[in-house]
């Protein structure tokens, strides 16, 4: 080899470089790809290493160099199959040439002027066959997309310099022989700056350091994930993987991609491609690779020659010379299987293993996500469908209610009306009755008997009874009937002035009244004044037997609202019977006993109530009783 | 109570009932007082609008207010508001304990309000009693 200075030791390191990386790549996967990537960079590492510990004088080293260099474009081919196939004569051209050329190599003295013509028809040889695995990686890079054409297109440009490179050795050495006369320093220079270059390139695209690597894989990332993204939320799930199905393929330089699945149960696997209806159903062995990446969750690399079983049946499922198997897992379990066929081989299947792991990854993360949107909204809608339901029912509800209350409302109002009527109607025959025995009794009384006149009494006493019921049952219905109008009420003095009343009608008794000063309310006035007066009446009445009457008025200890009281030490009850004191009509002591209608405590309770509060009595016969009331609700 | 010339009261009152023991009441009391009867509000207007029985006005009138057909509000109303009876005494009567029913009948012009109770010996004695304040209201003083 020509020494061309500083550029021509870099490219010669540089190669040196290439051939050892290639080589321990191969040793370390030991894949097709990279043992045709080693045998192309190990042979040039190779000469350039002879070179260097022999130089150029030995014969044997110039056609070893030859040779190796012969070699080029057919390993660069064999690399380029494993990305797509190419016409059989094109192979058939680059293998024959090479073999014809080698041989010639080996048998010519190549440094006599007859074998000028030779020189010269394994130059074309050379250009062209260069030119196959050339176009095909610059097509492949065409093709493909992200890591894979850049590195396409570096290998492509690599390949087209070497070759020119080599074109251009071959036209110097062409010159050299019959012009007789060494190279140039500007053409050692253009030489070595050229191989220099082919070098980098070939470099940059079949063994990419870290730094460039990432950036490109992380770009190519980047854009799927904006992509898939921004659509996932939108789209069906089946569109997501179709995306990423065809992302993916693009990532890789692959042509076919299919769906796998395996059932649970039989571990049957069933591959399914997208574009086509029939679904392939393969008998899946122990090893099967799509079974062992289903239940690993990592996706894995298949290619022809593999000894695992069921290979070939996958690949041609596929119709690829290698498979990519990508399973996209939910968090503890595969979901799908992303099949990813390439015709050829995969270059950089460390690469590409890689890049499909974040991929599935990302588009699982995805697809959880989604589902969880999907679920959130399932549950949103379900929750919305409640709470309309729940309304419209709440509504309904709400409306019998408003309806029940109203109808209630007439109903009570029609009962309150009536009862109106009713005692007022009541009262016209009643005082006919009376009138008319009064009358009886007054005109004809000398003409009747004692009995007669007896009777008469007792028709006018019942009727009077009757008018006074009637006019309690009106004030009872009186205390539904009228409207409150609330304000702060002193029932000290309520309860003061309503005794000095009983005490004018009874001015004989002696009765000991006991009234807290100072009790407030904020009451209705009217209400609770008759309140008072048929508590108090009561307890006035009830005490009429006792020689020292007591009646207290007061409140009870403490409570969170106030509690009144009007105790007297009276006839008291059958506490048995405390229930039935507030209905109306019911008494519990004989007329003859005591008066009464037995509408005082119902209409004291009616007033009670009104006011949201609670009455309730305590008492032992002849102990005397205590009614206890608030005027207030519970917890106000 | 002494009576000069023939004393005049107009009983709207519907209730036979009630127009017979009154009648007897008054009678009884010895009150020379001639009662003419209304049996319902529309008689009792037609009473004033006609001139042959209302060309000497009763002295007092005691108008029930629970009437058929024209309540006894309305009677009074229109007795109120034509010139010929707006000073007229009148005194309702009611079995109503309704204080409304009270303070419309004085709103609209009411003399006295009696309750009529049960008990027709009380009623009649405050129906005397009313009737004979608004009797001898009308006379002239030396009555009085």
């Amino acid at each position: 080899m020509p020494n061309g200075g500083i550029l021509a030791s870099a490219d010669e390191i540089l190669l040196v470089l290439m051939g050892s990386i290639t080589v321990f790549n191969y040793l370390y996967y030991r894949d097709p790809v990279r043992r045709d990537t080693a045998l192309i960079f190990g042979g040039l590492a190779v000469i350039v290493v002879v070179n260097w510990l022999v130089g150029l004088q030995f014969d044997w080293v110039n056609r070893l160099i030859l040779i190796v260099l012969l070699t080029q474009p057919y390993l660069l081919l064999r690399v380029g199959l494993h990305l797509q196939p190419i016409a059989k004569r094109f192979i058939l051209y680059v293998q024959g040439g090479l073999l014809l050329f080698a041989a010639g190599v080996l048998t010519i003295n190549l440094l006599s002027p007859d074998a000028l013509p030779f020189l010269i028809m394994m130059g074309v040889y050379f250009i062209t066959a260069q030119a196959i695995p050339t176009i095909l990686f610059l097509r492949g890079a065409q093709r493909a997309k992200g890591i894979t054409r850049r590195r396409l297109h570096a290998i492509g440009l690599g390949a087209a310099l070497f070759g020119l490179n080599v074109s251009m050795l071959v036209g110097f050495t062409i010159v050299q022989l019959t012009r007789n006369r060494s190279l140039s320093e500007f053409e050692q220079l253009w030489l070595s700056f050229l191989s220099t270059v082919s070098v980098l390139c070939f470099y940059v695209g079949f063994a990419p350091p870290r730094w460039l690597w990432r950036p490109f894989q992380m770009s190519e990332l980047g854009r799927f994930l904006n992509e898939v993204g921004r659509n996932v939320i939108r789209q069906p799930v089946e569109d997501t993987i179709t995306y990423m199905a065809e992302a993916c393929l693009q990532a890789v330089g692959g042509t076919e991609s299919a769906i796998a699945t395996v059932s649970i149960d039989t571990l049957k696997v069933t591959i399914q491609r997208p574009n086509s209806p029939i679904t392939l159903n393969i008998r899946a062995q122990d090893k099967n690779p799509i079974r062992i990446a289903w239940s690993i969750g990592e996706p894995a690399y298949v290619y022809a020659g593999q000894p695992t079983q069921d290979v070939p049946s996958l690949r041609a499922a596929l119709g690829a010379q290698a498979v990519y198997i990508v399973p996209i897992c939910e968090v503890n379990q595969t979901w799908i299987i992303l099949l990813l066929g390439l015709r050829g081989g995969a270059l950089f299947v460390h690469d590409d293993l890689f890049l499909l792991r974040l991929f599935a990854g990302q588009v699982a993360t995805l697809i959880e996500n989604k589902t969880l949107v999907e679920k959130l909204n399932g549950i949103n809608d379900y929750l919305e469908t409640r709470v309309t339901q729940r309304t419209l029912a709440l509504r309904k509800s709400d409306e019998e209610l408003h309806q029940r209350v109203n109808q209630l409302t007439a109903v009570n109002r029609e009962l309150e009306a009536f009862s109106y009527s009713v005692s007022h109607d009541l009262r016209a025959p009643l005082r006919a009755i009376n009138g008319f025995s009064q009358a009886l009794s007054e005109d004809y009384g000398d003409q009747l008997p004692a009995d007669a006149q007896d009777y008469l009494k007792r028709i006018r006493a019942a009727s009077q009874r009757m008018g006074h019921q009637i006019d309690d049952m009106l004030m009872l219905s009186r205390v539904t009937r009228t409207e409150m109008t609330v304000q702060t009420v002193n029932l000290s003095q309520i309860c003061q002035e309503i005794i000095e009343e009983l005490t004018l009608l009874e001015p004989d008794r002696q009765v000991t009244v006991t009234i807290q000063p100072d009790l407030y309310a904020e009451t209705d006035k009217n209400l609770v004044e008759l309140l008072l007066q048929n508590l108090l009446g009561n307890a006035w009445k009830f005490t009429s037997r006792k020689d020292i009457a007591q009646i207290q008025v007061g409140t009870l200890g403490e409570n969170p609202i106030t509690v009144y009281y009007v105790r007297d030490n009276g006839a008291g009850f059958d506490p048995q019977y405390a229930e039935k004191l507030f209905t109306v009509f019911q008494r519990l002591h004989s007329a003859a006993d005591f008066e009464g209608t037995g509408v005082g405590l119902a209409t004291v309770q009616r007033i009670v109530h009104r006011h949201g509060g609670r009455i309730w009595a305590e008492s032992q016969p002849n102990q005397g009783a205590t009614f206890c009331f608030t005027l207030a609700p519970e917890g106000s | 109570m002494t009576t000069g010339s023939l004393q005049k009261i107009l009983l709207v009152e519907d209730n036979d009932d009630d127009y017979d023991l009154t009648l007897r009441a008054f009678r009884k009391a010895g009150l020379n007082i001639r009662i003419e009867r209304a049996r319902d509000g529309s008689e009792a207007i037609e009473y004033f609008n006609d001139p042959a029985k209302s060309t000497v006005l009763p002295n007092v009138v005691l108008l029930d207010l629970n009437l058929p057909r024209i309540s006894g509000h309305e009677v009074l109303r229109q007795i109120r508001a034509n010139p010929k009876t707006r000073r007229l005494p009148v005194v309702i009567l009611t079995t109503s304990r309704e204080h409304e029913d009270l303070t419309r009948s004085y709103d609209l012009g009411a003399n006295s309000c009696i309750r009529k109770p049960v008990d027709f010996v009380e009623f009649i004695e405050t129906v005397q009693t009313v009737t004979a304040y608004w009797l001898n209201l009308n006379q002239t003083p030396r009555v009085i």
